[in-house]
């Protein structure tokens, strides 16, 4: 174990308070395939491909002579120097290469031609010209990252800058330095750049430092103590992270000058200033570049110097020959003719867990666990305390497991993740949390797949934080990409990612290759479905939209059949002119808004005779369309009722309309003609029912008439009318329905005297309780009386009630004194109660009530 | 784990939708909603914390609108009148040249045709359409209800409902959080059926990516279709819980007790659950029980008040003064259902109410009946201000219960329908229509004889039946919900499953109105693992109601579960009192 730690810090170099650590992640294929002096080499970040093609103006003149040597052929070569493709270039003199965010080769030819290519070689856009016109010809490209996307920036023979934002729709803007007097034109070094939200040129012209953009051109004052105003040679940005600033280094070699800072703010915030007296150059360095934001790395033909950005402090590391850096996120890669090498800064995180001596939970944990395998039980457990009592057990672990991640070495990686589980052991009484568990899963998980990654097959070597700035669903991209579709499945499942990001498209993307083969369509169907079976939720509508767009919509249809979402399965059977399947298929969903999606498109793109017949035997689509029509159609929906012959959905409709009109001869009308709805349906009753209004409606109507017109009768029920006829003492007109509306007896009784106590009518109703016994009893005499605010009318017919319901009557007046004698005569106890229960406040009657309560219980 | 749990963590979820769609407006700003909705949210997002999130002013939608701030959230169902006067508003303040944001959000789902009926105002570029998918909200810790009643008519009669689909996502929502990897779902019924096929279809769908926290656990589903039993919503209910709602009408969980009722000068609002300790022990019981029960409890009250008077020592006090805090809203609540009980008590006592009691109870004993007396009764109903529904409701109950002669009964319906329609008005023919394709006037001969032979087989009215001598507050069988009268149909079908282990007799009642029972293994993973005695031996059983069910049946549920010492959670679309069948028939009427 301890030859693990010792492995570990053994290639470690102090920078500062800092340390680097440098290691190999292949030795190169490449070796003796092409000159790396004399070629120029774009590798792609995150261990993408290497574009190489040969640099005529680096070759010698004898090198010129020996051979043809043109430009036709770009290399492609893998992370390992493996070459993997060819790429031909028929453009003349390559000014410049680069890599977008999609790993697309980007090349620019001097005369302007921007041509862009896939891993595989292959071009699928025509060429662009980026140069405008008179322009001359392009000197220099440099591509960059922004928020729009992949930029693009040349620099032309007449000094023009010109850039766009995002390749895929490039439009070229032109930056100057015509505002400047022309002396000032030389020009030393340059950078696309993003300050704050503006996309610029940053140029150093003869010691001044610039911003263009196209109508501005700004100085920006460096503050610097140089004694001689340097010329800026060379300059680099650092790469934009959300934890920091972005940083800018300048370097001047006359006098060894280099200059650290934040680039939104040059003037202000210097981080460091520094005089390399010490390995003044004769030459600025080859390549300049930010190690992360913490140090800078600059190389010359046999030296690498990296010097830290806090404390003076410097590293030099020796060249074998020409090498290319290329920043990450995390650190440098450095090609070299025969090895892939990574520069990075060791983490604060392993410096506590390897450092010497170290006094952090996860450095006490780690040597706790190599005491115990050394058998030194006792010592092991003094340092398990340590961390226990501090309850820092949990930090212990979490410190292991983020040290584990960031190494290289499987063995390493394995000894920390097992510091990490022997103090998991150790959590005991704390809880372990959910969190922590999830921790240790997910990053053994990843370091698996950044082990495998790694190996020479797949040859994407990728560290932990690289993978975690590139995202998951990327890395299956990138995967795919390579059309290493097996593995991606396999990381994706693995990982669980989210399906949509993961499996389901590394499936959708296989099976798009696989309907550009030649084969049947039955068979590719087939080979597609095998593979899609197993995973639910996939997209069979995704799949089946490109075969169309391939031209295969018969394949289309067969992968269609077997798309489970209808919402996504339905536009594209409609598009592709399956309507009835279409409809089909909306309907089985049980979705009602769906349904309607379908029949508003179908009643756009079809005949009103195709449309209608194709709902008309789906009762659920014909229904729904009813209720729309029902709602905002109304001829079309009588139509409908008309040809199917829904004679009495018809009726109703109508009866239901009569209510919204005002007039009493509309709704006669309407009411005619749901009648002839409902003879031509032979509904008996309906045919009578209607019939009753439109006869009692002609009768309201003379009634109107008669009465000169003053009321307004519609909306009545027969009883209604029969009630303004009492109130009109219309005794004849009264009797005339009682008699054609069959009127019963109680009902025409119960009428009347509801109207006559309204009128207050007294006399006249008392004259009718007289006649002779009304057939509804007394109990309405009460009631309505009451209703009307007579108490003493009421009481005058509550005496005519029988014995048996009169107490009842009484409660209702509110005469609880009589209520009770009557019960009491009834030996009715439980209305007894009830009044008891109603006396409240009333002590002379309550006692009543109780004696009388008693005197019925004793008789029981 | 348990229901009351999970109701809780909905509410949760829809609290943080409603927020997120409100985060994209800045505060301040108004919310107009349809006054229907108002206690609904209220139980979700109570206006308080509404308020603490942006929202300003409250105010309920009308037809004119014009006042308010430059920002506007509508919130409402997806109903075509609704959206009438949306427009009309916006279109008042383009006229006006008045600058408004309109934020529209539909619970819980936007329609097409909404969508269609804006674009006919052209204003589908003025407005934003958000949807906020609230599906169950807990009433109680075991009842939860999707409160979809409008939608009541739809389900019953035409296929075109939208209850389907809303279920079948309400369902895959509680399978995503079920915690056992599987479980049984019956489908009792046409529209359980429909409800499986739609949530197979979601099941076959990508995972939505809704959080999934595993919170609830139930081993056996059961879906019963409205449709096999249409009687018993139409019961007047006699427990205490029943009559407020018959009475009263209970709006999600809680009732509005006026003026009259309590005899204070505002309205109460009164919340019925178990959180209420007086109501969690009255709630399934007649009133008669509740007197008996209130008196008890204040004697109690009086007790510990008395005691506390006679408390000399600081401590003893001290322990005093700390109990108040319990004991004053034990009082308050105690009056509050004293008050509600009294009141019921009248409107029950009263002559008439006596009289359609016992008219519903006669049908239901299927005694012989003399049919011109029943006339006469009916048309004297007829005269007597007695409200539309009670009359339609006794005459569909009638209509199922009846064994005569089809031709006999219809005659005599027929008869009193032509005397209905005189008295109530010409809009009511399609009422009755209605009720007829519903099955309820006029139902096939299937229905009815199902119906009989449920009653006989299933033993679902009592052989000893005298009100009196059923003891009301130790209930041996459902038929207590009712009073000892009936035992509701589709609980006791449920009841012989729990009993039998099978759905046997259930099948074969069903059967007769081509229904029928099939019992279907739900799985997340893929491989059925066997099922394991020992971890499934823990049955949880939740009863979901297609088309809703009334708290008699919610009770006569409880009711099983105490007797079998089973846990059952119970779902449904809607809650459902004896009028509100009658009610979503009518609401083109008003």
């Amino acid at each position: 174990m301890s030859g693990v730690q010792s492995r570990v810090t053994e290639n470690w170099h102090q920078l500062g308070n800092l340390y680097l650590r440098k290691f190999d992640f292949y030795e190169m294929a490449w070796m003796d395939m092409f000159d790396m002096d004399k070629s120029m080499v774009v590798p792609a970040p995150f261990g993408g491909y290497i574009a190489v093609v040969v640099d005529p103006n680096r070759l010698s003149e004898s090198d010129r002579e020996l051979g043809t040597v043109t430009q036709d052929k770009i290399h492609l070569y893998r992370p390992t120097g493996t070459p993997t493709a060819l790429v031909k270039w028929d453009g003349g003199t390559v000014a410049g290469m680069g890599w977008t965010q999609n790993e697309e080769l980007m090349v620019v030819s001097e005369t302007g031609m921007m041509k862009k290519f896939d891993l595989f070689g292959r071009s699928k856009i025509q060429p662009q010209n980026i140069l405008p016109q008179g322009q001359g010809r392009i000197q220099e490209v440099q591509f960059f990252q922004n928020r729009y996307g992949t930029g693009v920036a040349c620099l032309t023979t007449t000094i023009l800058f010109c850039y766009c934002t995002n390749i895929n729709e490039p439009r070229m803007k032109s930056a100057s330095l015509a505002a400047l007097p022309e002396t000032t034109r030389r020009l030393d070094c340059w950078l696309p750049v993003e300050i704050l939200d503006t996309v610029a040129i940053l140029a150093s012209f003869n010691g001044r430092l610039y911003s263009l953009t196209v109508d501005t051109s700004e100085e920006i004052i460096v503050k610097t103590s140089c004694p001689n105003e340097p010329r800026w040679e060379r300059m680099a940005l650092s790469i934009k992270t959300e934890s920091t600033s972005q940083k800018l280094a300048l370097f001047n070699s006359q006098q060894g000058w280099l200059w650290m800072g934040d680039i939104s703010a040059p003037h202000r915030q210097v981080d460091l200033e520094v005089s390399l007296s010490k390995t003044k150059r004769d030459s600025p360095p080859s390549q300049i570049c930010w190690l992360a934001a913490d140090a800078v790395a600059m190389s010359w033909e046999h030296t690498l110097l990296v010097h830290s950005r806090r404390g003076e402090d410097w590293v030099k590391y020796t060249l074998y020959g020409a090498v290319v850096l290329l920043p990450e996120v995390d650190g440098i890669r450095i090609l070299h003719p025969d090895r892939h090498e990574f520069l990075q800064r060791v983490s604060t995180v392993s410096v506590q867990v390897f450092q010497t001596g170290s006094i952090a939970p996860g450095g006490i944990l780690n040597d706790a666990l190599k005491l115990y395998s050394e058998k030194e039980g006792h010592k092991a457990d003094e340092y398990i305390r340590l961390i226990k009592e501090k309850s820092e057990t949990e930090d212990a672990i979490k410190q292991c497991i983020s040290a584990g991640t960031l190494e290289i070495d499987p063995e390493v990686q394995k000894s920390l993740f097992l510091s990490a589980a022997f103090g998991k052991s150790f959590l005991g009484g704390e809880t372990i949390s959910d969190d922590l568990i999830k921790q240790f899963m997910s990053s053994c998980k990843q370091l698996r797949v950044l082990n495998n990654l790694k190996t020479a097959e797949v040859s994407l070597p990728l560290t932990y934080v690289q993978l975690n700035t590139l995202g998951l669903p990327e890395l299956i991209l990138r995967l795919i990409r390579r059309k290493m579709f097996f593995l991606a499945h396999h990381i994706a499942s693995y990982l669980e990612i989210p399906a949509g990001l993961g499996t389901h498209q590394v499936l959708l993307e296989w099976a798009s290759l696989k309907l550009q083969q030649q084969e049947p369509d039955e068979v590719i169907a087939q080979q597609i479905l095998s593979k899609f079976r197993d995973t639910p939720g996939i997209s069979y509508s995704y799949i089946a939209e490109k075969a169309r767009s391939v031209g295969r919509p018969d394949l289309a249809t067969l992968l269609l059949e077997e798309e489970a979402s209808a919402s996504e399965q339905i536009p594209l059977l409609l598009d592709m002119g399956r309507d009835e399947i279409g409809l089909d298929k909306a309907i089985s969903s049980g979705d009602p808004d769906l349904v309607y999606s379908v029949i508003f498109r179908l009643q756009k793109k079809m005949t009103r005779g195709d449309f209608l017949l194709a709902i008309r035997n789906r009762p659920v689509a014909r229904n729904l369309y009813l209720d729309f029509c029902k709602k905002q159609e109304r001829t079309t929906l009588y139509n409908l009722f008309q040809q199917d012959d829904m004679f009495l959905e018809s009726g109703m409709m109508r009866v239901e309309e009569t209510l919204d009109h005002e007039i009493q001869e509309e709704r006669k009308k309407l009411l005619v003609k749901a009648r002839s709805d409902f003879q031509s349906g032979g509904c008996a009753l309906s045919i009578s029912l209607s019939e009753d209004y439109i006869r009692l409606y002609e009768k309201q109507r003379e009634l109107e008439e008669s009465l000169g017109n003053r009321f307004n009768m519609t909306g009545l029920s027969v009883t209604d009318t029969l009630e303004k006829c009492f109130i009109h003492h219309r005794a004849k007109e009264a009797e005339y329905i009682r008699k054609e509306f069959r009127i019963s007896d109680n009902q025409f009784y119960w009428t009347k005297i509801k109207t006559l106590a309204a009128l207050h009518d007294w006399a006249e109703l008392d004259k009718l309780a007289r006649s002779k016994k009304p057939v509804i009893g007394y109990e309405p005499f009460v009631e309505v009386c009451l209703k009307n605010g007579s108490l003493g009318e009421a009481m005058k017919y509550c005496q005519k009630i029988p014995l048996d319901s009169r107490a009842h009557a009484y409660i209702k007046c509110g005469a609880y004194r009589e209520a009770a004698d009557v019960a009491f005569q009834c030996k009715e106890i439980g209305i007894l109660e009830t009044i008891l229960q109603k006396c409240g406040n009333d002590r002379a009657l309550t006692e009543i009530v109780r004696q009388q309560c008693e005197a019925l219980a004793q008789k029981v | 784990m348990a229901l009351s749990d999970f109701g809780s963590i909905l509410v949760k979820r829809y609290q943080s939708e409603l927020l997120s769609i409100l985060s994209q407006f800045d505060a301040p700003m108004d919310l107009v909603l349809e006054k229907e909705l108002s206690s609904f949210i209220d139980q979700i997002s109570p206006i308080q914390f509404l308020k603490s999130h942006g929202v300003e002013k409250i105010f309920y939608l009308e037809p004119e609108m014009n006042v308010g701030s430059d920002k506007r959230v509508y919130l409402i169902r997806p109903i075509g009148s609704n959206i009438n006067k949306i427009c009309r508003h916006v279109n008042y303040d383009l006229d006006q040249n008045i600058n408004r944001n309109y934020l529209i959000i539909f619970v819980p789902f936007k329609t097409i045709l909404c969508e269609e009926l804006i674009e006919s105002y052209a204003l589908l570029d003025f407005v934003e359409l958000h949807e906020w998918h609230i599906e169950l909200i807990p009433l109680d810790s075991d009842l939860l209800s999707l409160e979809s009643s409008h939608s009541l008519k739809n389900y019953l009669i035409n296929e075109c409902s939208s209850m389907p689909r809303l279920v079948a996502s309400t369902l895959y929502t509680l399978f995503q959080v079920n915690i056992s990897n599987q479980f049984h779902l019956h489908l009792l019924g046409e529209q359980a059926d429909k409800v499986f096929q739609v949530f197979n279809y979601l099941k076959s769908m990508p995972l939505a990516n809704k959080p999934i926290v595993n919170r609830c656990y139930f081993t056996d589903v059961i879906l019963v279709d409205r449709n096999i039993d249409l009687i018993t919503p139409l019961l007047t209910q006699i427990s205490y819980e029943g009559l407020l709602d018959d009475i009263f009408g209970v709006q999600h969980g809680s009732v509005n007790l006026t003026e009259k009722v309590t005899g204070k000068s505002k309205p109460t609002k009164l919340m019925l659950n178990s959180n209420d300790p007086t109501y969690s022990q009255v709630r399934g019981y007649h009133i008669s029980f509740l007197f008996s029960f209130i008196k008890d409890q204040s004697k109690k009250l009086i007790y510990k008040y008395d005691k506390g008077r006679k408390q000399t020592s600081i401590s003893e006090m001290k322990s005093f003064v700390s109990e108040l805090k319990t004991l004053k809203p034990m009082e308050q609540s105690l009056v509050v259902h004293l008050c509600a009980c009294e009141f019921l008590k009248d409107v029950r006592s009263t002559p008439i109410n006596q009289k359609l009691l016992s008219l519903e109870h006669a049908l239901l004993s299927r005694e012989q009946l003399d049919e011109k007396a029943l006339v006469k009764f009916f048309e004297s109903l007829l005269s007597f201000q007695v409200s539309w529904k009670d009359i339609l409701r006794l005459l569909c109950l009638y209509s199922l219960l009846n064994p005569a002669p089809t031709k006999e009964r219809i005659k005599i319906l027929n008869h009193i329908e032509k005397q209905f329609i005189r008295a109530h008005g010409c809009g009511h023919i399609n009422t009755i229509l209605n009720l007829q394709e519903l099955g309820l006037l006029n139902p096939q001969d299937e229905y009815v004889h199902m119906c009989q032979m449920g009653i006989k087989k299933l033993g679902l009215i009592p052989k000893v039946h005298k009100t009196d001598s059923v003891d009301l507050s130790n209930p041996i069988d459902t038929s207590f919900v009712f009073g000892g009268a009936y035992k509701p149909l589709s609980c006791t079908i449920i009841e012989n499953f729990l009993k039998q282990g099978n759905w046997k007799l259930g099948s074969e009642l069903l059967a007769s109105i081509k229904f029928r029972i099939t019992t279907n293994l739900i799985s997340k993973s893929k491989c059925l693992a066997p099922e394991k005695s020992g971890k499934m031996a823990h049955k949880q059983y939740l009863v979901f109601f297609l088309g809703g069910c009334s708290y008699s049946e919610v009770n006569a549920i409880r009711f099983l579960g105490n007797q079998l010492g089973i846990e059952i959670g119970i779902a449904t679309t809607s809650i459902l009192n004896r009028d509100s069948i009658f009610q979503s028939l009518d609401d083109y009427i008003v």
